[in-house]
């Protein structure tokens, strides 16, 4: 493996990254939202 | 090729309206509590009792019974002969790695992750949205799960340094339960949804992930399967108005055999589109759907040179000895924004992007 392989591995984990934080803070902070609003 | 403007401002655009798309079912439940003045202290996470006597069921299904059924339908497309002669060594080789090897290495790294990466950084968050309604979780987890599945599947498509980590999964000449499997062992692992999953399962909605994960993975091995369960839908008029709002809702074998076909604008064959999974209304939603009811004539890709198991399996840590193989060493991506150098394309150094 050479230093471009290691580097598109890296930017394929950090775009993986984004797709599964975005929708998390999107749902997770909506309902954390809801639930203090509604209490 | 390279992300041009156009494409750039259709993934914005895009995405800007997934956005909305996933904080519908917090409205949702935010409305549902505000309207029958639920209570948010106390859990609402029971399974409704028409579900309670299916939930062993879904159970074993998920530990097992998928995997049984999975085999099953091998052996009865291999039976009716619908591979014909393309399920060489190779493919033979691939297929049964990549159905084999992810079954034993995901689940401790999943393990991991919600066992002990998720109670080490989120330990106070443990059940936080158990006072979620069971059919408030199952429609946030099955829209949270499968539009993230799209977008991490799109963008493997239009972003040229993604394409190769996704490419095994077109590289087969035929179609087949196996293909809801085969893919490259980095696409699998850095999979967001199943991680988003796990965390929302963490957090409460351990049920509700339970339903949509099983339903989901029947409907993806049926969009693969070469056995065309939707041709009866698209033959009998009666059957007409079921077929259109089936096609339009999930993935059938018509549309995802579409995307996996060696063509994209002959009318049938569209892998620039039908990324949807479980869902196909993504692919309706954003425009980037082609729905003709007709299966394409060939499968695969163009650039396919039947590459080593483990340069397919396992690329870039092993690159493909074959002459001319985009996996083998030395072959680049079009980068994302190119400069001006490279405008003038040597298609032997760069890969193309399938998109």
């Amino acid at each position: 493996m050479k230093l471009v392989d290691f580097q598109t591995i890296g930017k394929k984990i950090v775009v993986g990254a984004i797709v599964f934080l975005v929708p998390l803070a999107i749902l997770g902070g909506g309902l954390t939202l809801v639930s203090y609003i509604l209490k | 090729m390279a992300l041009d403007q156009n494409l750039k401002r259709k993934l914005t655009k895009d995405l800007s309206i997934s956005l909305l798309i996933y904080s519908l079912p917090v409205l949702a439940i935010y409305l549902y509590f505000k309207i029958s003045n639920g209570d948010v202290t106390e859990s609402h996470l029971v399974l409704p009792s028409f579900l309670e006597f299916v939930k062993p069921a879904f159970q074993n299904i998920r530990t097992w019974g998928l995997i049984v059924f999975m085999l099953v339908l091998g052996a009865i497309e291999f039976a009716a002969g619908l591979y014909d002669d393309q399920w060489t060594g190779t493919e033979r080789k691939i297929d049964i790695i990549c159905f084999l090897a992810p079954k034993l290495l995901l689940p401790p790294v999943i393990a991991f992750f919600s066992l002990t990466a998720l109670p080490y950084l989120i330990p106070s968050l443990e059940n936080t949205l158990s006072w979620v309604p069971f059919w408030g979780g199952f429609f946030l987890i099955a829209i949270a799960d499968d539009l993230t599945q799209y977008w991490y599947h799109r963008l493997h498509h239009q972003v040229p340094f993604l394409w190769r980590f996704h490419r095994t999964h077109h590289s087969a000449p035929y179609m087949g339960m196996a293909m809801a499997s085969r893919q490259n062992f980095i696409y699998t692992v850095f999979f967001s949804q199943i991680y988003l999953t796990a965390t929302l399962a963490y957090l409460g909605l351990g049920l509700p992930a339970l339903f949509v994960t099983v339903i989901k993975s029947f409907i993806t091995l049926g969009a693969h399967s070469s056995i065309a369960w939707d041709k009866p839908f698209y033959k009998y008029k009666v059957l007409h108005p079921i077929a259109w709002v089936l096609e339009r809702l999930i993935s059938t074998p018509a549309t995802h055999h579409a995307h996996h076909a060696d063509t994209s604008g002959d009318g049938v064959g569209y892998f620039k589109g039908n990324f949807g999974n479980m869902f196909f209304i993504w692919d309706v939603i954003f425009g980037t759907g082609l729905i003709t009811r007709k299966f394409p004539k060939s499968y695969g890709t163009k650039s396919y040179k039947s590459e080593e198991w483990y340069a397919q399996f396992l690329w870039p840590i092993f690159k493909s000895k074959k002459e001319g193989s985009p996996l083998a060493d030395g072959v680049l991506a079009l980068p994302i924004s190119p400069k001006k150098e490279t405008t003038s394309v040597n298609q032997n150094i760069y890969e193309p992007v399938q998109s």
